[in-house]
């Protein structure tokens, strides 16, 4: 009768036998073997739950709470994260505001639509959430419909990319400014323009998921890149879907024999965009269809590409020997970053952007250091020289910044802001007289007129009423 | 009979030494007097023994009568002197007497009056040196504020001398703020603390654009209210976009450098505009905030806090 | 102890019945017996008392006729040595001053001891008397104390003499500063503990600046880079020290030839070190913010502000009276309770009134705007 002693809370096995009668009855089984408890466990099984455990004595019980189990469904994986990345253009709750012009390519450039507020064509705000320029960390989901505060940078940099590509030049510029002084709504603004203006808008919208080694990646044959199928196909529909007006007016010119899929002339690039979506293909197709941009008489092309940080620094993926890959050693990031330092010649004009992010990126002394030389070459000053003691700078990172125009983008202006806070106030976020006190009172409060600051700032105040 | 010699010894007078005393008096006691030697002697006499002292002690009277003073001790100067207080009880006596003589005459009203910086009891009492108790000053710097009240033309010269020990040496009343000037460049400074931030600003007509340690607004203060308390005397007298305000600021931590701004500012913004002081004194900007951390103490864990208390 | 002074009497006796007997034997026992004998001799039996005070008559008489004839002395020693009795008596005699011996010194020792218990009749060396005598006190003369606060003050007026007589004196041998010159441009420092000595004292520190040194801009240039850590590039001045030496002189000596061997070094042409960039990485720049000029109030600037004032109050009152100043608690209301004529944003005056006279239904369509 060994087994009978519980072994777990060491009770007498005499007193367990009065106070458990299911266990009493499980001693009361057949005996053959008393040394083993494998029949025993058995039986007990066969008379009571055996998961249960069964304690002697009193037991101490507190809160007699009932756990109810979570009837709901568990969200289905991607299901959050797309929560979270949920871009919200529209919200009912906000007053409508009337009065307001509608964005157009001529009102982009011209120099009086300064510091006036615009609302976004309906086909351009479909274009540019299908290129993902929308982000979740911008408080589109406060107002009725998506407008855009029109800045002096904003004509500033539309000017630029009109003018290089009426020249059919090639526009290389880097946004880079403070945190939160809007230099990723400046980079909307000029994917917008680029719609409005019918170019090809390529538009990687964040760099990280380029290199944080979270998409597939393969070894290209015959090179020593590395290319990005899956993204690549994603990126492939995108184009196709936001480009689909403009890419299919032209059509195939050159013979591509080494693809794997079947190209004919009469097929438009829209079509060869949307010819496979099987990843192994890809790379070669969106090869193609760069080939065949790059043919004169192609529509002129508008490269941009937010978080720049992360594309200038070796990346997470691992080569065949293990060894870090440095992202420019990945066909996608070496594609754009070819096309910032100068490499690839754009016949039909093109404007490169790289966006500067400043929030979720890391310290790169290199490309700090080369956008400086580049303002200051900018400025026709003196470039600062690099630290002769600094053994990490990257050379590669000169090579592609060498050369590129810098925008520092800062606060806005007084009537900027005014035109803001007015626009706020007719959406009925802000509650408040806007005069040019309170504006200013705003401004100074959000450093200098910093566009996220001055919105922390006038949430802050409606906290408080 | 060595205590009576002890104090014959006391009785003589000061400015002669005993040495040569004793002997002149015993030489003139014995020209003199046919009192027997025995008298000054240890060993008393079994006979007529009061009679022997007195006998000597007037021998030694008579001896010391020529020699000096008719004093045997220096008189005090005042009839206190062997009172607790004699200063004190002096002065008292005097202001009352003073108070008496001078009750008629025409006074001021106490608003009217010019303002005094009298001796606290205990500054009194380190002057003086004398324990004076706390009633007994109090009822005389009653009446010395009273005798201050008689109007100032017809102040008796008696009073002023009177009224002088309770005064303080420096009329901290008469005392005047250094005006703070603003510099050739339209720029005013104010200084600020709190807790152990310091700040200093330097204001200047503008149109609203703030820098802090030559940092924008937002850089320099991550918090908004941090910035709105930084901004709050600006912000409460509607000058925000009227000044630009350039300020270095150090040591503490964010609240207290923004505190510690708010203060600086609004006194910079007194220099620019002076009828402003009330309405920033009422929006809490000029006066300096004294709370600081409590010091710890011997066998606290904290400043305040026990250890947690064992049995045994 | 009393029989043994028995049997020496008897001997004693015996010796004198010869009538011959040494003083000096017969004294030395009777001395140290009487000085420790615990009995005194009256205790003797009465009838022998005549015996005691003959003998020592007897004795009186030997002490008194001095002259003694040696060869009856011999004899009568002779004579004692063969007596049994008075060898007894003497190896007794013996043996009990040995075995008191040792008292007798503690005796002797004891009386020295004074009797008292804190030793206090002893004159104490250490012990400073400031009365030796205090009777002997004449009242004549302050304490030593009063005299200790009459030196402190004879040394105060001293020095007051010092600084008021010698000290003037001083500037007589004051030498005019001259500042150094260009010959002159090493700046040493030492350090004096005032004659105390200190291991710091033969420290010695030379500064200079590349600058001042009879170089060329290039050699100056190597001479920075050869100076490494020590060289400030904000001051352009370089700081060495040694205290390796025993004495400041060497230490100098040691400084003033490392400076020469820098300047050579500096000079020496076979490489000037173009290659290698000048290293600031042990200094820290420190950046000190500074007031904007721009902010400066000039009167253009007074201008120009004026300007801005007055066109932002015009702003203000050309958008309040066209009506397109924007209030947004107005706007919000305006939605919630819209004016019955036709909605436009130029009838705001209107519609505020109607608004005030209606709180109440505005608080109820509140609600609304939160679905």
């Amino acid at each position: 009768m060994a087994s009978t002693n519980c072994w777990r809370c060491l009770a007498r096995p005499s007193q367990r036998l009065l106070l458990a009668p299911v266990s009493v009855a499980a001693a009361s089984a057949p005996t053959s073997a008393t040394f083993s408890t494998s029949a025993q466990q058995l039986s007990s099984k066969a008379s009571s739950d055996g998961s249960k455990h069964i304690r002697s004595g009193k037991r101490l019980v507190l809160g007699r709470k009932k756990r109810n189990p979570d009837r709901t469904k568990p969200p289905q994986p991607g299901e959050r994260k797309a929560f979270r990345k949920r871009i919200q253009l529209s919200n009912d709750n906000a007053l409508k505001v009337p009065g307001l012009d509608v964005l157009s390519s001529e009102g982009v450039v011209n120099p009086e639509s300064v510091g006036k507020i615009f609302g976004l064509p309906v086909e351009v705000v479909d274009q540019l959430r299908a290129c993902e320029a929308f982000k979740s960390s911008q408080n589109w989901s406060l107002f009725r419909s998506p407008h855009t505060l029109v800045r002096k940078e904003t004509v500033d940099l539309a000017k630029q990319m009109t003018d290089a590509i009426e020249k059919k030049e090639t526009l290389r510029l880097v946004l880079t400014g403070n945190r939160g002084s809007g230099k990723s709504i400046l980079g909307l603004q000029a994917l917008a323009t680029g719609f409005l203006n019918k170019w090809v808008v390529i538009n990687i919208p964040e760099g990280q998921e380029l290199t944080t080694a979270s998409t597939e990646y393969a070894p290209t044959p015959n090179s020593e890149m590395f290319s990005q199928p899956v993204y690549t196909v994603k990126l492939m529909q995108a184009i196709h879907q936001t480009n689909h007006q403009v890419l299919s007016q032209h059509k195939v010119q050159l013979d591509h024999m080494q693809l794997p899929i079947s190209v004919t002339r009469n097929m438009t690039l829209a079509g060869l965009l949307n010819a496979t979506k099987e990843p192994d293909f890809a790379w070669p197709v969106f090869q193609a269809f760069w080939k065949e941009l790059l043919l004169p008489g192609r529509p002129p092309i508008l490269f941009s590409l937010d978080g720049l940080a992360h594309i200038m620094r070796i990346s997470e993926y691992r080569s065949p020997a293990f060894e870090l890959i440095h992202s420019h050693d990945l066909s996608l990031v070496r594609m754009f970053t070819d096309a910032l330092g100068g490499k690839t010649a754009f016949p039909n004009g093109a404007a490169i952007l790289g966006v500067t992010a400043k929030g979720n990126a890391p310290m790169i002394p290199s490309m700090e250091k080369a956008i400086a030389q580049a303002a200051a070459a900018q400025k026709g000053e003196e470039p600062p020289s690099r630290d002769p003691f600094f053994r990490k700078y990257d050379e590669r990172v000169f090579d592609t910044l060498r050369g590129v125009k810098v925008l520092d983008v800062r606060g806005v202006s007084k009537t900027e802001a005014r035109a803001l806070m007015e626009y706020w106030a007719a959406s009925g976020i802000l509650r408040s007289r806007i005069d040019e006190r309170s504006v200013s009172e705003k401004w100074t409060m959000s450093g200098n007129g910093v566009v996220a600051e001055m919105e922390r700032v006038v949430l802050h105040d409606l906290r408080e009423t | 009979m060595s205590s009576l010699r002890y104090g014959i010894r006391c009785l003589r007078p000061r400015p002669s030494s005993t040495a040569k005393q004793w002997p002149s008096l015993i030489s003139s006691t014995q020209s003199r007097d046919s009192a027997p030697r025995r008298a000054l002697a240890t060993t008393t006499p079994r006979r007529q023994d009061d009679s022997a002292l007195t006998s000597a002690l007037e021998a030694m009277e008579s001896s010391s009568e020529g020699v000096i003073t008719t004093f045997a001790r220096p008189m005090p100067v005042s009839p206190a002197y062997f009172s607790r207080l004699p200063q004190f009880n002096d002065s008292f006596v005097h202001v009352q007497e003073l108070a008496r003589k001078y009750a008629r005459l025409p006074t001021l009203h106490p608003s009217q009056v010019e303002r005094v910086a009298w001796k606290t009891k205990e500054q009194y009492r380190i002057t003086i040196g004398e324990h004076v108790k706390a009633r007994d000053y109090a009822t005389c710097i009653a009446l010395v504020k009273r005798l201050n009240q008689i109007h100032p033309d017809l102040m008796p010269e008696e009073v002023k001398a009177g009224l002088r020990p309770f005064k303080r040496d420096i009329n901290i009343y008469l005392n005047q703020p250094k005006p703070i000037p603003v510099d050739k460049f339209g720029r005013s400074h104010g200084v600020g603390k709190r807790k152990s931030s310091v700040a200093r600003a330097w204001l200047v007509e503008g149109t609203g654009e703030v820098l802090i340690n030559g940092k924008p607004m937002n850089e320099a203060f991550g918090r908004i209210h941090d910035r709105e308390s930084a901004l709050w005397g600006l912000k409460t007298t509607e000058r925000l976009d009227k000044y630009n305000v350039w300020a270095l600021v150090g040591g503490g931590g964010t609240t207290g450098q923004a505190e510690a701004l708010a203060m600086a500012i609004a006194k910079a913004l007194v220099v620019h505009e002076p009828p402003l002081k009330t309405p920033l004194r009422r929006a809490g900007c000029i006066a300096r905030d004294p709370r600081t951390v409590e010091r710890k103490k011997a066998g606290h864990i904290k400043a305040r806090k026990s250890p947690a208390w064992v049995k045994r | 102890m009393a029989s043994a002074v028995q049997s020496m009497r008897l001997c004693l006796r015996a010796a004198s019945r010869r009538a011959v007997t040494p003083a000096a034997v017969a004294s030395r026992p009777r001395l140290a017996m009487r000085s420790f004998s615990a009995t005194p001799f009256q205790c003797q039996p009465a009838a022998e008392k005549d015996d005691l005070s003959e003998i020592e008559n007897e004795i009186e008489e030997i002490d008194a006729s001095e002259e003694i004839d040696p060869a009856e002395l011999q004899r009568a020693l002779e004579l004692m040595q063969q007596d049994g009795d008075f060898k007894k008596a003497r190896q007794l005699q013996e043996r009990v001053i040995t075995s008191i011996g040792s008292n007798f010194t503690e005796a002797m020792r004891s009386s020295e001891r004074p009797n008292r218990f804190w030793m206090d009749g002893e004159p104490d060396s250490d012990l400073i008397h400031a009365e030796t005598n205090p009777d002997r006190f004449d009242e004549d003369d302050i304490l030593s104390l009063g005299h200790a606060k009459f030196e402190e003050f004879r040394e105060y007026r001293e020095y007051a003499r010092i600084a008021a007589w010698q000290m003037p004196l001083l500037s007589k041998l004051a030498t005019p500063f001259e500042a150094p010159t260009a010959k002159e441009p090493l700046r040493f420092r030492y350090t004096s503990y005032m004659g105390e000595f200190h291991p710091a004292e033969k420290k010695v520190v030379v500064e200079f600046s590349p600058r001042d040194l009879p170089l060329d801009e290039a050699q100056q240039q190597k001479l920075r880079k050869l100076l490494g850590s020590r060289w400030n590039p904000e001051t352009d001045i370089a700081k060495m020290s040694c205290e390796q030496f025993e004495h400041a002189a060497q230490n100098k000596r040691y400084l003033g030839d490392l400076v020469n061997k820098l300047v050579a070094q500096a000079k020496d042409p076979t490489d000037m070190f173009e290659d290698v960039p000048l290293d600031t990485r042990h200094h820290t720049f420190k950046v000190k913010p500074k007031f904007p000029k721009e902010w400066r109030m000039t009167e253009e600037r007074q201008r120009f502000l004026e300007d801005t004032r007055q066109k932002a109050l015009l702003l203000d009152q050309a958008k309040e009276e066209e009506g397109t100043l924007v209030n947004g608690a107005e706007k919000v209301n305006a939605f919630f309770n819209p004016p019955i004529t036709t909605p436009k944003i130029a009838d705001m005056a209107t519609a505020r009134l109607s608004q005030s006279l209606s709180k109440p239904p505005q608080r109820k369509h509140q609600p609304l705007m939160r679905r």
